[in-house]
């Protein structure tokens, strides 16, 4: 039963609602379906076995209209209607806002899996998307000899830089859209995502994502589709998450506290020591000018008028 | 000495209020971002407290800003239009700074009621409250609710980006408020300057 709420939240709902299986996208402008996209077939038909006749077709059988908008589904529902899956998780959203901060953002970038199968591994995947319609891009799009090259930069996958450049390439002068790389935490594997515990369970915790270190970004991937609709997946660098050189390809994905850029933090630590240092400094060369006699000791003051190192500043006569 | 009714008490309201709040804002900040290294209060107390302080230093900046909108104190800010002027005046600030307080040299800049900056603050204070604290606020705000403003934080290129410019500003801040308090010493007194942010009176040379 869909809740009460206007089309266009609902079409933002089902656009990032994520299920315990695939992720949901809707398309009524166009074709009026809702779409299933995901890399578990087996899922799927089971799905097709839950909604009977409403899951029509799969893969290479979808529609010639539906192929040429969204290589990506492997499966549509007709007769949306009919469709009463949100009522399975009807207020999720609203209990998660009670506790969780940005609660809405988190159901975007954090599939439920990662959360409420504890013991999953949790890994990163950034999906090459068109920035217009949120698409994903297909390796018609992107080309797979241009990311086997770059996943060769580094002994741990593609790094920042490699990244950074592949981003360039994609968007450079001439080529029409904009390629951009939408991040989220999954659980590593499909078993893993179907090994959900009981909600008590399930982390609540913000350091388990928020510590720097945390597991859940040690393991990155980025991802294109294939004609299929299947994943096609590279190998990445944990390091692209907090480089600055990622600053605009991974700028869209961000976890406050654990993917931070590490030159900031020197910054920080810079910016203690250089103001400490400047007033212990000051104070020093107060004292000495005053320790060797280099002040005049019937100087004015006024305004800013102490003089520093004196003890209790520079008294006005 | 001269005795100068230098702060009005909105003023000074704005900021004790200021000063505390960017002071937990730095903590509650530090907390956000170095959870795990730091562990005095929970991450979500730290960001619930976080964004209750950045309102209140929203609400606050604009009081002040409707202050001085409405007061010929204003005055204290308008800026030094002769750019000759300004660098002469700043340079001479620096080096009393720098060289001239440690000799004991007078201060070449003398308060008054609608001058109480030096070269140095005035252009100081300029940018803070009307470039870098905007700034800070608005990518505050960006980063409360980033479902709710995605259409802005995707403009300005993500959330990291965001963040990014955030704590650009916020390791500012960590340096002026250090500095700024340091300075604050430098009175005829250590605590001068202080007291004259309480009472609002400065005594100053006849």
């Amino acid at each position: 039963m869909w809740p009460p709420m206007p089309r266009s939240q609902r079409v933002e709902a089902l656009r990032h609602y994520p299920s315990a299986h695939n992720r949901w996208t809707v398309d009524f402008d166009d074709t009026g379906n809702i779409f299933i996209e995901g890399d578990n077939l087996e899922v799927l038909k089971l799905l097709q076995k839950a909604f009977g006749a409403l899951v029509a077709a799969f893969g290479n059988n979808l529609p010639a209209k539906l192929k040429a908008n969204a290589f990506a589904v492997q499966a549509w529902i007709a007769a949306r209607r009919s469709v009463r899956w949100h009522g399975c998780h009807a207020g999720v959203l609203e209990a998660h806002e009670k506790w969780l901060p940005n609660a809405a953002l988190h159901f975007e970038v954090v599939s439920c899996p990662a959360c409420h199968a504890p013991d999953a591994q949790r890994k990163v995947d950034l999906m090459l998307i068109d920035s217009k319609d949120a698409q994903p891009r297909g390796i018609e799009q992107v080309g797979v000899p241009l990311f086997e090259a770059s996943s060769h930069s580094g002994d741990k996958g593609i790094d920042a830089q490699a990244l950074w450049n592949v981003l360039q390439t994609l968007n450079r002068s001439g080529i029409a859209g904009k390629t951009v790389l939408r991040g989220r935490l999954e659980a590593s594997t499909g078993p893993q995502a179907h090994q959900l515990a009981d909600k008590s369970k399930a982390i609540s915790d913000c350091r388990t994502c928020h510590s720097a270190g945390s597991q859940a970004f040690q393991n990155v991937t980025i991802s294109l589709v294939q004609p299929q609709g299947q994943r096609l997946r590279y190998g990445a660098n944990a390091d692209v998450l907090n480089s600055p050189i990622s600053l605009e390809s991974v700028g869209g994905f961000y976890a406050i506290g654990a993917t931070r850029i590490k030159l900031l933090d020197i910054l920080v630590i810079l910016a203690i020591l250089g103001g400490l240092g400047f007033a212990v400094g000051h104070l020093t060369l107060g004292w000495i000018f005053k320790y060797y006699g280099l002040n005049h000791p019937g100087g004015h003051g006024g305004g800013h008028g102490g003089q520093p190192g004196d003890g209790q500043g520079h008294k006005v006569a | 000495m001269q005795r100068l009714y230098i702060h009005p008490l909105p003023v000074r309201i704005w900021h004790l209020t200021n000063a505390i709040g960017i002071v937990l804002m730095i903590l509650t900040g530090m907390q956000i971002r170095y959870v795990g290294l730091i562990n005095v209060v929970s991450f979500r107390t730290a960001v619930s407290v976080h964004n209750a302080i950045g309102f209140i230093l929203i609400a606050n900046f604009f009081l002040w800003l409707l202050y001085y909108l409405s007061s010929d104190r204003i005055k204290v800010y308008h800026p030094e239009l002769s750019p000759r002027k300004h660098f002469l005046g700043s340079w001479r600030q620096a080096y009393y700074y720098g060289y001239g307080i440690f000799k004991g040299d007078p201060n070449p800049f003398h308060v008054s009621i609608y001058r109480k900056f030096n070269p140095l603050q005035s252009m100081l204070y300029q940018i803070i409250m009307m470039l870098l604290l905007p700034i800070q606020f608005y990518t505050g705000i960006l980063l409360w609710d980033v479902k709710r403003f995605s259409a802005q934080v995707d403009f300005f290129g993500g959330v990291r980006v965001i963040d990014t410019v955030h704590v650009l500003i916020f390791i500012f801040l960590v340096f002026y408020v250090l500095v700024h308090v340091y300075l604050g010493t430098l009175g005829h007194t250590r605590t001068a300057h202080f007291e004259a942010m309480l009472t609002g009176y400065e005594n100053v040379e006849e």
